[in-house]
């Protein structure tokens, strides 16, 4: 599973199952798409390509993430940071970073504003999970799939939104989800459980191969 | 004419707990609804203690529309597992057991006791049927922060500042579930033609009439005991303890464990109860001043805190007198009694404030819709609450009946036939030839299920003998598997609870989501 941030939605839904899930340490919920059955499990990545179009924003991050340091003023500076143990990071051939004079090149801007989106991505997730419980949209539910080789997994930790209580919205409730734009995300997480059958397909399709 | 006015004289604990579960029960935008009205005196001080649960709470608490973070974290609430009875048996050092709140493997389909009765396999009988004291010797939490609010891993009560409960329920009641307060001293209690209460007279509002009163006055039972005069039967043959001395001692450091069952340690003429909150312990004697005295109580008191590094005399001390028992009806007239106005009994099960849940629970579902009704309803109540009540001072007078401790004095007089109830005594002879099993009780809803009296009974070596039931070859081997099965699922849960004391804290800094 990677996590989406509420922007993404949308787009995400089209390919991904995407879920709720509450962290380990804290409880709180979290917006994920699940690419595949088990931890390590990416039934998008073929080789180097991504099967869809939507590549989410965390997975396109790559060796990259942002730091806080203290600055001069009251904000703190945010750098991009890059891990250079990563496996995607080389001297010798791949994308520049910065131009001859030290300018940042397209690829890095394109980066730079990809983290901008996740950093936003944090607080805009925990506002709308905020927004969907006050309303209690968010109820659990379980997963069981089944496959070829005749083993079943159960997910039984997930969440998704409820239908039938946002079917039901009436009023000031339904009017300040409406004005965040949620509806259209509630609804697209709603049809992404379709996407779980594709992903079944997907997990079948490598287990006859190999 | 309709009963419509409920008016609850006293607040604390008892008032609060059945004004929000009358009042959520019978919400209504109807003008001709139910209506609560709370009376409580700015004068007159709660008990401040009574730290215990029961799992019913989780319940009664979220049918009152309460989260249970709020609840955790206004309450200095933690989780409750059981209860753990040292040198109750025979006051050796080695004399512990524990009374858990999960029922034993397979419970439902089967019983286990015959089984370990014939070979208890170096475990003692809560161990080998259920993960609990496992979990509690580790001081772990019976669920996760992931875990949603009054869902638990394993089955849970509270443990919780008195003094805050009723302020707590108190605020929720009036904000979200129309309770109206009113803070002021009853003055009168004014009868109308046909003996009911017609109203009380209170200093500064008025006179408050109502349909149905209910007193949770406390030990001053104003309304069932002096109004109407209905008398205390005392339990004092049976159940010796009167006394109590209370302190709340601060832990070592912010990183001592917090227990998460209360310990119930034997004394001389009593018992010491050590409860463990988030951010403090609530410690107590309670004896029996019919063998012994005050400055003994005290340093035996002091003897149990000096193994906490600590002494009586850094604390001030909370003395409470009371007589064991309860009133001979609860409900008389248009009034009923709910909480220390109705009855009490030393804490050795924590049975007080379920006793107020239970209470409010049938009224609320029973409520009358008319006078004439309720004299039916009353009735019912009366005999239900009266075996109740019977059935408690049975389950108390076990822990007792059973001691083999030396010397004459508190525990000798306990085992004397003459302070033990017919229907515990036959209890006893049935058990001596049969394990408890669900039908030795004959009310579909009773306080204590026969899986209690099982832990209890044979946490207290209890023998019974051998018999020729529970010999067939499937019945051996369904117990196998039970045993097999409690002993995994012990390994895996104490691999992966947190700690109680790292659950509350992340309690208080993230909460717990209400799903």
């Amino acid at each position: 599973m990677v996590t989406v941030t509420p922007r993404e939605v949308e787009q995400a839904s089209v390919h991904y199952p995407l879920f709720f899930a509450k962290d380990p340490t804290t409880g709180a919920f979290g917006l994920f798409a699940m690419l595949g059955f088990q931890p390590t499990e990416n039934l998008f990545l073929q080789g180097n390509e991504w099967r869809v179009a939507h590549v989410p924003l965390r997975v396109r991050r790559g060796p990259f993430s942002v730091a806080f340091r203290p600055g001069a003023g009251s904000e703190p500076d945010v750098l991009v940071q890059i891990d250079l143990d990563d496996a995607r990071v080389g001297t010798l051939e791949g994308e520049r970073l910065f131009h001859e004079d030290d300018r940042p090149s397209a690829y890095l801007e394109q980066v730079t504003s990809v983290l901008s989106e996740l950093v936003t991505g944090a607080p805009d997730t925990r506002a709308f999970v905020q927004r969907l419980m006050d309303e209690r949209i968010i109820e659990a539910v379980s997963i069981e799939a089944d496959f070829v080789d005749g083993s079943r997994i159960v997910f039984d930790e997930l969440y998704t939104v409820s239908s039938s209580v946002a079917a039901a919205l009436t009023g000031s409730a339904l009017e300040k989800l409406h004005a965040a734009g949620d509806l259209r995300r509630v609804h697209a997480i709603e049809r992404s459980l379709s996407n779980i059958r594709g992903l079944i397909d997907l997990r079948n399709a490598r287990l006859t191969q190999a | 004419m309709g009963v419509r006015r409920i008016v609850i004289v006293g607040g604390g604990s008892a008032g609060w707990l059945t004004a929000g579960t009358i009042a959520a029960a019978h919400k209504t935008e109807q003008e001709d609804g139910i209506t609560v009205t709370l009376i409580e005196s700015p004068n007159v001080p709660t008990i401040g203690v009574g730290e215990g649960t029961w799992p019913t709470m989780r319940n009664t608490l979220r049918k009152m529309g309460v989260s249970e973070t709020s609840f955790i974290r206004d309450c200095d609430a933690a989780f409750k597992q059981g209860a753990r009875f040292s040198g109750w048996a025979t006051g050796a050092a080695d004399d512990a057991y524990y009374h858990p709140l999960v029922l034993p493997q397979g419970f439902l389909e089967g019983n286990l006791a015959p089984h370990w009765l014939r070979d208890k396999n170096g475990k003692s009988f809560s161990a080998a049927v259920c993960p609990q004291d496992s979990v509690c010797d580790h001081n772990l939490a019976p669920k996760q922060i992931t875990t949603p609010e009054y869902a638990g891993v394993l089955n849970y009560a509270y443990h919780l500042n008195a003094g805050k409960l009723g302020g707590f329920l108190r605020d929720h009641c009036i904000a979200s579930l129309g309770v109206r307060h009113i803070l002021d001293d009853v003055t009168s209690i004014n009868p109308a033609d046909n003996g009911d209460i017609a109203s009380v007279s209170t200093a500064h509002n008025g006179d408050i009439l109502g349909d149905l009163f209910i007193d949770c006055s406390g030990l001053r039972s104003l309304l069932l005991g002096e109004h109407y005069g209905v008398p205390f039967m005392s339990c004092r043959d049976r159940l010796f303890i009167d006394r109590a001395l209370a302190v709340q001692v601060p832990y070592d450091s912010e990183d001592a464990p917090i227990a998460s069952q209360t310990n119930s340690t034997a004394q001389s003429a009593g018992w010491i109860w050590d409860i463990g909150l988030q951010t403090r312990k609530g410690v107590g004697h309670v004896y029996s001043s019919a063998h012994t005295d005050e400055d003994v109580a005290t340093r035996e008191l002091d003897q149990y805190l000096a193994g906490m590094g600590r002494s009586v005399s850094e604390f001030s001390v909370r003395q409470i007198r009371f007589d064991p028992g309860h009133r001979a009806t609860f409900w008389q007239n248009n009034c009923v009694a709910i909480g220390m106005s109705a009855g009490f009994l030393e804490p050795l099960e924590s049975s007080a404030l379920v006793m107020i849940e239970l209470s409010a629970a049938m009224i609320a579902e029973q409520m009358p819709v008319t006078r004439d009704a309720m004299h039916i309803v009353a009735r019912r109540f009366n005999d239900k609450f009266r075996y109740r009540w019977d059935r408690i001072i049975d389950f108390l007078k076990l822990h007792y009946v059973l001691n083999r401790r030396e010397g004459p004095g508190f525990w000798q007089d306990n085992r004397d036939p003459a302070t033990v109830p017919d229907s515990l005594r036959d209890l006893l002879s049935l058990w001596r030839v049969q394990p408890p099993w669900h039908d030795d009780f004959v009310q579909k809803d009773e306080v204590f299920p026969a899986a209690s009296y099982q832990y209890v009974l044979y946490g207290m070596g209890f023998e019974t003998k051998p018999s020729h039931l529970a010999s067939s070859n499937d019945s051996r081997s369904f117990a196998e598997q039970q045993f097999r099965d409690n002993a995994q699922r012990t390994r895996t849960l104490v691999a992966a609870l947190p700690s109680h004391r790292e659950l509350l804290s992340r309690i208080a800094a993230h909460g717990l989501q209400p799903v």
